[in-house]
């Protein structure tokens, strides 16, 4: 009756709480390859497993193919915009409010800018910002919640009241005070101060699976060797988590994301860089819907809904992988069926 | 007296052999996972009469428990029953609803599971929990419920003063004892019991399985006793089964199995323990590790690990046969060809 | 009893946290923001207001920072929040907010205590019947309702339903032709305004409640005391709501707690489009004037309003989960 699983989370908006194997399979079993889940013994080799295993996971769940194919094409239109849309997205050099037509797929702002070239080009600061806070706020977070994991004590109290602290002071208004004492943030900025408020989240969680690794067999053989803890926390824990690591970049870039549009959407972003949550705070003051340009605001937000789908189902996925009973229950009856096949 | 396979029919409703409480025939229960099918029970048929101790014995993984809730129709999907039927009280049970078998669920059937930790509602006092058994069958009165509830308590030694206390509140043995409790609310026909022993220090083990024999003779209830443990319950069962790869490997009066096993891993069994009197020998264990039960080898399923295997039992699977009163699944005692006695 | 005590001593360290924030923050700034709002107002404002103003930005005092940080202590404990500079000159910091705020508390908390309702119910129901086709189509459409921006959900709803359709209004608290009143017409008219933001609310909040009950409730489900209610005989719906769903829900109350941070953040955007005179609105309206006595005041306020909520819902999980009481 005894199943493995990791500490329970608690629940957040966006994703489910992760868990460990399935329960209720008979232990002799070959059930199916809990893919995802950290393993015991060595560092890099369970590493490199892992990502293999990964790989796999994500081409066999329909979810995983979709939102990796999204990405993917976002990506693509940050690195290349020039191949796709010509003109200068800042150049207000067009004939004011067009409706679309051929020269402008989606018609033109109340500048004269050609709405197009405003998305294509408007995708790379977005993407920015997406994996600088996704990258920076996860190796924060990462940094906190092993250290209070692994040291333990008072560093371990001391970091949770932290964390617990920033987790539940509101953090949007917060940021809509720095974003108004700093009059407006570029991209830079803006990577610097959401993943400096936001990531006591995912330090939560990568805590809570740092300390159920902490008293695993191949950590006190690291400990006995005499390694210090420094790079016990670097070569050894850190690469057993990778499953969780690159859950924590999705959830802090799916958050970078939502924040930094809406900061944007407000005022509070950069007024001289093009991106969807500028585009969205000039049509909003352009009044766009009354004056017939309402693909002004349709298109940048459905922009910002497709990368954030991508992330959260990229993270949705994940969360299957780890949990086989969360996956869509097949019918007993479609498997048979399946199998008669 | 058990049942010679082959004789039994295996579907629909058959008039009960005089004086049996329930008749398992044929029973096969298969996982069926997206990966394939793993049979966890094979074919397994006995009969129990009023007021007989069966034990059923084997390691983890073996389908004990996989039968057992087979036969309390407790399977959860991917579980299912694929063949065989469940007769109890004339009634098969198999393919009923959980409506439909509400009459006979703990009013005549009854479960006690191995964790009371986890099968008790952690957010009910065992009173509340007791109260939801009663109300589901009838009983309304508030008067009969804290009466029965007190008295049930009573017998297995527990201060009915505990009725209002949380499963948290409790001490292992006094949770266990509950359940025990809570299995006898309506006296039932037949208890089935899954490991309830193996949480519990060896002390409390042995004063617990002394209550269950007491109540039994006391009340008159059949028990199916699941264990890992084959002294534990030979001491007090009356037929003891041994399972091995999801089949039955040896079946039989518990004295004879015990003191003279004829399955080879049945014997492995038997000099894994070390007995306290006698002789001091050299404990040998049995070396390998059980069958996939995903991917079955033709042939014994115990072949890969026997001591005796000969050539015959890696090509095809033995049947039961019959030895003084006692079921083998075993070359050596049956079956045409060399080594046949 | 322990529990509530330790969780207040928490909710006094946030507070002071955010309070230290309000302080710290300008002053951390490349030239302190409020020294260019005085030099606008030179003279304009009254000795109050500039005593107020000194101690919460540390203009045009000799005083040492410490002293500076007592004596702002000191004015929000007897709620001397100042006077707006911008937004309404002259008048009252706490009197500007303590209007603001019923409007906010309406369509927030009514909003809000609604989605959780009503999500967490889907998610009970919808963990219990698996197994449908219904079931692999369900999750992937409530995730992507959770990604979706709280002020762009409002624009699409006012593009459908106010100028395409014209059948809701969505400026304003109310129409502000009508004098604000305890009568039936106005109350009406109010409630005529919520609906738009209102809905726009909930359809944000709500896909997180029923994707997390519902994960939950299916791990719930697989645990051994449900399948002993089965074997109790139990009617399904018992087991449902006495055994899975009291236990699925306690993680929820927590995250509850934890995600309002998120709705209150909705919240703003939201009355922001709507032009919906709440708290949030009043913030960003300090924010484009630069009224920092007012934008300092609601970040404190907000602060209070998610911290008083978690407190409540930690209430609520030592009443529902017994283990958390005491010495058991």
């Amino acid at each position: 009756m005894a199943t493995l699983r990791t500490p329970p989370e608690a629940s957040k908006p966006g994703t489910g709480p992760g868990s460990g194997a399935a329960p209720g399979l008979p232990a002799g079993a070959a059930g199916p390859a809990a893919a995802g889940l950290p393993l015991a013994g060595g560092g890099s080799i369970a590493g490199a497993r892992s990502i293999r295993r990964m790989a796999r996971a994500i081409t066999a769940n329909r979810k995983a193919t979709v939102g990796t194919a999204l990405l993917v094409l976002f990506i693509f239109v940050a690195l290349f915009p020039g191949l796709i849309a010509r003109d200068n997205p800042q150049a207000e050099i067009y004939p004011r409010s067009q409706t679309p037509s051929a020269q402008h797929w989606l018609g033109t702002t109340s500048f004269g800018q050609d709405m197009f070239s405003q998305v294509i080009w408007g995708t790379r600061p977005v993407l920015l910002i997406a994996f600088g806070v996704g990258l920076l706020a996860t190796v924060i977070a990462m940094l906190i919640g092993v250290a209070a994991a692994y040291l333990g004590g008072a560093w371990d109290g001391t970091l949770n009241v932290i964390t617990d602290v920033l987790l539940v002071i509101p953090l949007f208004p917060l940021l809509i005070i720095i974003g108004s004492y700093l009059h407006g943030a570029g991209t830079s900025v803006m990577i610097a101060v959401i993943a400096a408020t936001g990531w006591s989240y995912t330090a939560r969680q990568l805590r809570a699976q740092a300390l159920s690794l902490r008293n695993r067999d191949f950590l006190s053989a690291a400990k006995v060797r005499g390694e210090r803890p420094l790079y016990i926390i670097c070569v050894e824990i850190i690469p057993t988590m990778t499953s969780l690591l690159v859950a924590a970049f999705l959830t802090n870039a799916l958050y970078a994301v939502l924040f930094s549009s809406s900061l944007q959407f407000i005022g509070l972003g950069d007024p001289n860089v093009t991106s969807w949550g500028t585009m969205l705070y000039w049509a909003q003051n352009n009044e766009a819907f009354q004056t017939g340009l309402p693909l002004w605001i349709i298109v940048p937000g459905l922009c910002i809904v497709a990368l954030g789908a991508a992330f959260a189902l990229l993270n949705y996925a994940f969360d299957e992988i780890g949990n086989p009973a969360l996956r869509p229950a097949r019918s007993i009856r479609r498997v048979r069926a399946q199998r008669a096949r | 007296m058990p049942s010679v396979p082959g004789d039994s029919s295996p579907a629909g409703p058959a008039a009960p052999a005089s004086g049996t409480v329930l008749e398992v025939c044929d029973l096969s229960v298969s996982y069926l996972l997206e990966q394939g099918t793993v049979l966890a029970v094979d074919d397994v048929s006995f009969d129990l009469t009023p007021g007989e101790f069966l034990g059923i014995v084997g390691e983890s993984g073996c389908g004990k428990s996989t039968l057992l809730f087979a036969i309390a129709q407790l399977l959860v999907p991917p579980a299912e029953i694929t063949s065989g039927s469940v007769i109890f009280k004339g009634r098969n049970m198999v393919g009923l609803t959980d409506r439909e078998l509400t009459t006979v669920r703990w009013k005549n059937l009854s479960v006690v599971m191995q964790s009371a930790m986890n099968a008790l509602n952690p957010v009910k006092s065992i009173g509340a929990q007791f109260a939801d058994a009663m109300r589901a069958h009838g009983v309304a009165s508030k008067g009969e419920i804290a009466d029965r509830s007190a008295e049930v308590l009573k017998m297995v030694g527990i201060d009915p003063v505990h009725l209002k206390s949380y499963p948290h509140q409790l001490s292992g043995g006094m949770r266990q004892r509950s359940m025990i409790a809570m299995a006898l609310l309506f006296t039932p026909d037949l208890v089935i019991m899954d490991e309830p022993t193996s949480a519990l220090d060896v002390v409390a083990q042995r004063s617990l399985m002394v209550q269950i024999k007491e109540l039994q003779e006391q009340l008159g209830f059949a028990i199916i006793f699941v264990t890992h443990d084959m002294s534990l319950v030979s001491h007090f069962s009356d037929r003891l089964m041994v399972m091995y790869g999801g089949v039955v490997a040896e079946f039989g009066a518990t004295r004879q199995v015990f003191d003279t096993p004829l399955h080879p891993y049945s014997i492995g069994l038997m000099e894994a323990f070390p007995s306290i009197r006698g002789p001091r020998v050299p404990l040998t264990g049995i070396p390998g590790s059980p069958p996939n039960l995903a991917s079955i080898p033709p042939g014994c399923r115990f072949a890969a690990r026997c001591p005796k295997v000969m050539a015959r039992c890696e090509a095809e699977p033995p049947e039961l046969y019959q030895v003084d009163g006692t079921l083998v699944r075993c070359f050596l005692h049956g079956g045409e060809g060399p080594g046949d006695d | 009893m322990r529990f509530v005590l330790r969780r207040m001593g928490f909710f006094l360290l946030t507070l002071w946290v955010a309070l230290t924030l309000n302080f710290v923050l300008p002053r951390l700034m490349p030239g302190n923001p409020a020294l260019a709002i005085i030099g606008k107002f030179r003279g304009g404002i009254s000795p109050q207001a500039v005593k107020v103003l000194e101690a919460q930005f540390g203009v045009g005092t000799h005083q040492n920072l410490v002293a500076q940080y007592f004596g702002y202590l000191g004015n929000v404990a007897t709620l001397k929040f100042g006077t707006s500079l911008t937004t309404q000159p002259g008048a009252s910091v706490g009197r500007i907010v303590f209007d603001a705020i019923p409007w906010t508390l309406g369509l927030v908390g009514i909003t809000t205590i609604l989605a959780f309702v009503l999500g967490t119910g889907i998610g009970i129901v919808s963990a219990w019947w698996r197994g449908g086709r219904l079931d692999s189509l369900m999750p992937p459409v409530f995730v992507i309702m959770t990604v979706i921006p709280y002020f762009w959900i409002g624009l699409m709803l006012i593009l459908i339903f106010g100028v395409k359709l014209r059948l809701l209004p969505y400026f304003f608290s109310y129409n502000y032709a009508l004098t604000p009143g305890f009568n039936a017409a106005f109350i009406g008219n109010v409630a005529e305004h919520a609906i738009l933001p209102a809905f726009t609310l909930l359809i944000t909040t709500i896909g997180v409640w029923i994707l997390t009950m519902r994960n939950t409730m299916i791990t719930t489900l697989a645990e051994d005391y449900v399948r002993m209610a089965r074997a109790k005989g139990l009617p399904a719906r018992r087991i449902m709501f006495d055994y899975a769903a009291r236990n699925a829900i306690l993680p929820n109350l927590t995250g509850f707690a934890m995600s309002l941070g998120f709705v209150v953040g909705g919240a703003i955007l939201i009355e922001e489009v709507f032009n919906y005179q709440g708290v949030g609105y009043l913030l960003l309206q300090a924010v484009n004037n630069e009224d920092y006595p007012l934008m300092q005041a609601l970040f404190l306020l907000i602060t209070v309003a998610v911290l008083v909520a978690i407190l409540l819902s930690d209430l609520a999980t030592a009443i529902f989960d017994p283990r958390t009481r005491g010495a058991g």
